[in-house]
């Protein structure tokens, strides 16, 4: 009976050692990254992403989803450049398809959706080096079906404009505008350009 | 039982476990010409950096495939800027170097790291399917179900 105890045991050992080699060796899972706590920007993609290292750029690909404690992006193509430059700064962010942002400042939580939105900044340096007079440009741009609404302002309109800097929300074509809920613009009555109100 | 039936018996199941344990190893181990510890520069920068390497792979074990390609276990591929910093590193269980397209891909795990010194920012992805890179123009392709993280204060303030 020993004998037969000893090769159970021994076939036991086996197939464990079998077991542990192959969960070593297993493929890896993609971690569960979920919406940062910290600064840290997290982004999940369903058709994978393309690093352009050179030029730095990065391309995602469907089902994009962007976490960041500041605000939150979805949409089926995103674009982003960060390109090396000799003064300054220039970054260009271009998301395409059913894009939709939130983000949360003093008005609450905002929510931008178009079919395509194009973030830029850019920190460019006037003068001539030595010296230095830097310019900050920072545009949103929605294009196609844009649709904004910060803190119960809500606009609508095929090209809508914000410059950051200034503060200055423009629709040349503006479909429709309400303030605070209450005051409903048409096409035919609202003014061309818009100032974001304070 | 005798004392010889139990020694017999002793050296079968000892023999047993053995040949288990064998098969065991022997299904994790690659088939072919393998050889451990693959380190190759795979390209150099030009004068006056010659001595530079712009991209470096290794790996734990390594196996001559089929058609120019190598077949890399625990492979590690760096790539490095012209004054010596780090640039990008790409880990995988497995994957497949070919020679001769100059390209690297996998079919399985991976986990990139990208290091923008300028920005002081880390970008980090994560995948399961697989990757492809090519060496000629630096671009990296990572497969289907991908995490991306990016570390590192925003510096895109309107006011510089």
């Amino acid at each position: 009976m020993k004998p037969f105890i000893a090769i159970c045991l021994s076939l036991i050992a086996g197939v464990f050692l079998f077991a542990q080699a192959h969960a070593q060796t297993s493929p890896g899972e993609l971690p569960a990254l979920g919406t940062p706590s910290t600064n840290d920007t997290v982004i999940l993609s369903d058709h994978g992403m393309e690093a352009h290292l050179k030029d730095k750029t990065y391309i995602y690909r469907g089902n994009v989803r962007v976490f960041n404690p500041q605000m939150t992006l979805t949409s089926e193509l995103l674009t982003i450049e960060a390109p090396d430059v000799t003064e300054g700064k220039y970054n260009h962010v271009v998301a395409l398809t059913n894009v939709v942002v939130h983000w949360w400042d003093e008005h609450g939580t905002n929510q931008a959706t178009a079919d395509r939105v194009d973030y830029t900044y850019a920190l460019t340096n006037l003068a001539k080096l030595p010296e230095k007079h830097y310019q900050t440009n920072s545009t949103i741009v929605l294009t196609g079906n844009g649709h904004l609404d910060m803190g119960g302002k809500k606009l609508d309109g095929d090209l809508i404009t914000w410059d950051r800097v200034t503060d200055v929300v423009k629709v040349p074509d503006m479909k429709r505008t309400a303030i605070s809920g209450s005051n409903v613009f048409d096409n035919a009555t609202s003014p061309k350009t818009n100032s974001h109100p304070k | 039982m005798p004392v010889r039936a139990r020694r017999v018996a002793f050296c079968l199941a000892f023999l047993a476990f053995v040949c288990v344990v064998r098969f065991v190893f022997a299904a994790d181990q690659p088939a072919g010409n393998t050889a451990k510890g693959f380190e190759s520069p795979l390209e150099f920068y030009p004068a006056p950096h010659e001595r530079q390497p712009r991209s470096y792979l290794e790996a734990a074990e390594s196996e001559i495939g089929q058609n120019s390609v190598i077949v890399l276990h625990g492979a590690v591929l760096r790539t490095f800027h012209e004054d010596g910093s780090r640039e990008m590193v790409v880990s995988a269980p497995l994957c497949f170097y070919d020679y001769a397209q100059r390209t690297v891909n996998s079919t399985g795990a991976l986990h990139f790291t990208n290091w923008d010194e300028a920005h002081k920012q880390v970008v980090q992805v994560w995948g399961t399917n697989g990757f492809y890179w090519q060496q000629t123009n630096s671009f990296f392709v990572v497969s289907n179900q991908q995490a991306t993280r990016v570390t590192g204060a925003s510096t895109n303030s309107i006011k510089p």
